[in-house]
């Protein structure tokens, strides 16, 4: 291990690599502040530029873009109550009341702090095992792969935003997309319906540039988009004494916490700052004071986002399943650059893997810089008006787009599929498991395949492998509880509460807050969910004891992600 | 929040035009005909797909087919767009109003971007687009709208034509300007 930080810290600190690092997180920062523009749709529309990078310095400048918005996404939280992003919702339950009191400093220093140091312990953790379980990966054949990638498939449509059932019609979607062109096997073209454009398939940035990029930027014209004026001081940044105190604890469980639940499929960010905001209220001395400025609300979950979001590496370099959508993006970055990233990543690209562990430390400490002294800077920059920012981010999708590979015809399927977008976020459809369906498709169906033609075609090979049997138990245990739990009607489990948080369109967020503020309208979303966790405490503490049977799911998945 | 999840739950049980119109007393109609139009779009998309896969052929049991892999996924999605017509409640659906007008001219203005692309170059068809957007969405005035739209139009070609090295199709503006150069 210490040969490779060495290797990682030598690709590090070479220039051109700190560099990309700092303007990863830089911009990260900037638009994690930005309503309207999360990670995701940010690293689709940067994708075109890493064409011209290094394999490393991509994925290094776009996993700062991922880790920066988490930082960022604290700051609009804590002072004007609106998520740059999805995992920053649950800041919103204190973060903005200690605002309210004045102290929208120490909210924003221990945020600052705690994300660092969640960060970094993430890190070390990606650093220890990813390796060791890479190499038990190694031994794994197709029917596993089939096991893995369906698990991945499958918590991702039941974890992610909305309903279980329009995921899982988006990912069959995907899956389906995935086939247009041609056949990888017998070489027949299919859903071509005879252009010659279509042999090669869709292309994954065009399509990504297209649902996250245009899609988003077209359904938020339509929220209107008029931000407050900022005009709020933010001073003494420095958490005092006994706010170090209180949030000690909270920092060690969140970076703990936020590394395993980030190593699941699905559990990146949202999941895991509601699973630390939970944990914390349960074990404070007195609960009462969380959605009433409690620091604890504050520094837990926002270490356990950040430390989620590093350790969410683990599962896309080690056994090549993107766990979330970003991931996912980030796959199809270094599918870009002809690496399938997999167990044989880090024994082959060792530069990769371990340049990109060592820039973590680095662009985490400048984070820490960038949000404890020039955190004004960033508030300023909310001033930029949206139909600005929306404008230069159309004409960048566009030339972008062209840039993919020199076809005006991918400026079409790109607008094509931003329409697409646009309507499902209408309907309420996620994009997100059909992006990744389409990442998967290609390598699910040729490990399908293959594992047919080793068992000659007898479906019993499916279930032949150990590893897959364990999988697919694991499955088969998580839906039955699913279902019992539905039938018992308790209360709604973190991972519902979850699905209730809308995908990480801020100005999304922002008009629905809005929306439910101007009426007493029972949809749920991040604006009633923070009223209610804000104004009445006591209904959230009478699901108490609903939120520690689901503290034990996510131990025992967290458990089995490990065991595998 | 626990009791918000509650309430939403609970619709999902409740017979379905009651449930919509107590919690959401606004375009109750408009969401239940975009449930029904996505429903049946992503019906018909799967039952053409198996229909397609079926011609590319299944294979045998021992050789797996083209149209296998492809045809498992339209059944999936047959089946989940089935559960989703049956069960799904009408929160999710945004009704249409008067704000979709303006983002059915971004639309038009973007196609016509992508069809004047290959006849006039970037700059120009981006010049005008941004113009359009900056004035419509941006609300600054003409003037700085037109600086704006043509510094950005001009920066990002420079960015990726000269910087990244993308061959850019001939350019109304730059073209002229950079081969003189």
């Amino acid at each position: 291990m210490l040969d490779g930080l060495l290797v990682g810290f030598g690709v590090a600190l070479d220039p051109i690599n700190l560099l990309y690092v700092f303007v990863g997180v830089v911009v990260g920062t900037a638009i994690g502040v930005l309503p309207g523009l999360g990670p995701t749709a940010t690293i689709a529309l940067l994708l075109p530029l890493t064409y011209a990078l290094d394999p490393a310095t991509a994925i290094i400048m776009l996993a700062g873009i991922y880790y920066g918005s988490m930082y960022g996404g604290t700051i609009t939280s804590v002072l004007l109550r609106m998520p740059g992003e999805a995992a920053s919702v649950v800041t919103t339950f204190d973060g903005y009341q200690m605002a309210k009191q004045g102290r929208a400093g120490p909210a924003l220093g221990i945020a600052a702090i705690g994300s660092f140091i969640g960060g970094i312990v993430s890190v070390i953790g990606l650093a220890i095992f990813a390796p060791m379980l890479a190499d038990w990966a190694l031994a794994f054949g197709p029917v596993a792969m089939v096991a893995l990638m369906v698990l991945g498939l499958m918590l991702v449509t039941s974890l992610g935003t909305g309903s279980t059932w329009k995921a899982m019609a988006m990912a069959a979607l995907g899956l389906l997309l995935a086939t247009v062109g041609q056949d990888q096997i017998s070489g027949m073209p299919r859903f071509t319906f005879g252009s010659a454009s279509m042999l090669d398939g869709f292309d994954f940035v065009a399509i990504a540039m297209g649902l996250f990029g245009v899609g988003e930027i077209l359904h938020n014209l339509e929220q209107g988009g008029h931000l407050h004026a900022v005009a709020k001081k933010v001073t003494k940044i420095m958490p005092t004494r006994q706010d170090a105190k209180d949030s000690a604890m909270p920092i060690v469980r969140g970076s703990i916490l936020g590394f395993f639940i980030g190593v699941l499929p699905g559990g990146g960010g949202v999941l895991s700052s509601l699973a630390s905001y939970a944990l914390e209220k349960r074990s404070a001395k007195d609960p009462s004071r969380f959605g009433k400025g409690a620091i604890e609300g504050v520094a837990g979950p926002e270490t356990a986002n950040n430390a989620s979001s590093t350790s969410a590496f683990v599962p896309l370099l080690v056994l090549g399943i993107p766990s979330n959508v970003v991931l996912a993006l980030i796959f199809g970055a270094l599918l870009i650059q002809g690496i399938t990233p997999g167990p044989s990543l880090i024994p082959q690209h060792p530069d990769i893997f371990w340049g990109v562990v060592a820039s973590m430390v680095i662009g985490n400490a400048m984070l820490l810089i960038l949000n404890m002294p020039m955190v004004g800077v960033f508030v300023q920059m909310l001033r930029v008006p949206m139909g600005i920012l929306v404008t230069f981010a159309m004409a960048i999708v566009l030339i972008g787009t062209f840039s993919i590979a020199n076809d005006p015809f991918d400026i079409w399927v790109v607008l094509g599929f931003g329409i697409l977008g646009w309507l499902m976020k209408r309907t309420g459809f996620d994009p997100g498991p059909l992006v990744l369906a389409f990442v998967l498709g290609p390598i699910l169906e040729a490990s399908v395949r293959q594992s047919l033609l080793i068992s000659g075609g007898d479906p019993t090979i499916f279930v032949s492998d150990p590893i897959a049997i364990t999988i697919y138990a694991a499955l088969a245990l998580g839906v039955a509880f699913v279902a019992v739990r539905r039938l018992r009607k308790g209360r709604p489990s973190i991972f519902e509460q979850a699905r209730r948080i809308p995908p990480p369109t801020g100005l999304l967020t922002i008009g629905r807050a809005k929306r439910a503020e101007g009426t007493t309208d029972a949809s749920a979303d991040a604006g009633e969910d923070a009223d209610t966790g804000a104004m009445h405490p006591g209904t959230a503490e009478a699901g108490e004891p609903g939120r520690h049977g689901d503290e034990a799911t996510e131990e025992e998945r967290a458990r089995d992600a490990r065991r595998r | 929040m626990t009791d918000v999840a509650d309430r939403t739950e609970h619709t999902g049980t409740m017979t379905e035009p009651n449930a919509s119109e107590t919690t959401t007393p606004d375009g109750v109609r408009g969401r239940r005909i975009a449930r029904w139009i996505a429903v049946a779009v992503l019906g018909a998309v799967s039952v053409v797909a198996i229909l397609f896969s079926i011609d590319y052929g299944l294979g045998t049991g021992i050789r797996p087919g083209p149209g296998l892999w492809p045809c498992i996924a339209a059944i999936i999605m047959l089946g989940a767009t089935v559960v989703v017509a049956i069960t799904d409640t009408l929160e999710d659906y945004e009704a249409w109003g008067t704000e979709s007008v303006r983002t059915l001219i971004a639309l038009a203005s973007l196609l016509a971007f992508a069809a004047l692309f290959t006849l006039l170059g970037f700059t120009v068809p981006a010049l005008l687009l941004m113009l359009l957007w900056l004035r419509m969405f941006g609300r600054l005035s003409w003037l700085k709208a037109a600086l704006l739209a043509a510094a950005g139009a001009i920066a990002l070609f420079m960015l990726f034509d000269v910087v990244l090295g993308v061959p850019m199709p001939r350019d109304l503006l730059m073209t002229p300007l950079t081969s003189w150069m």
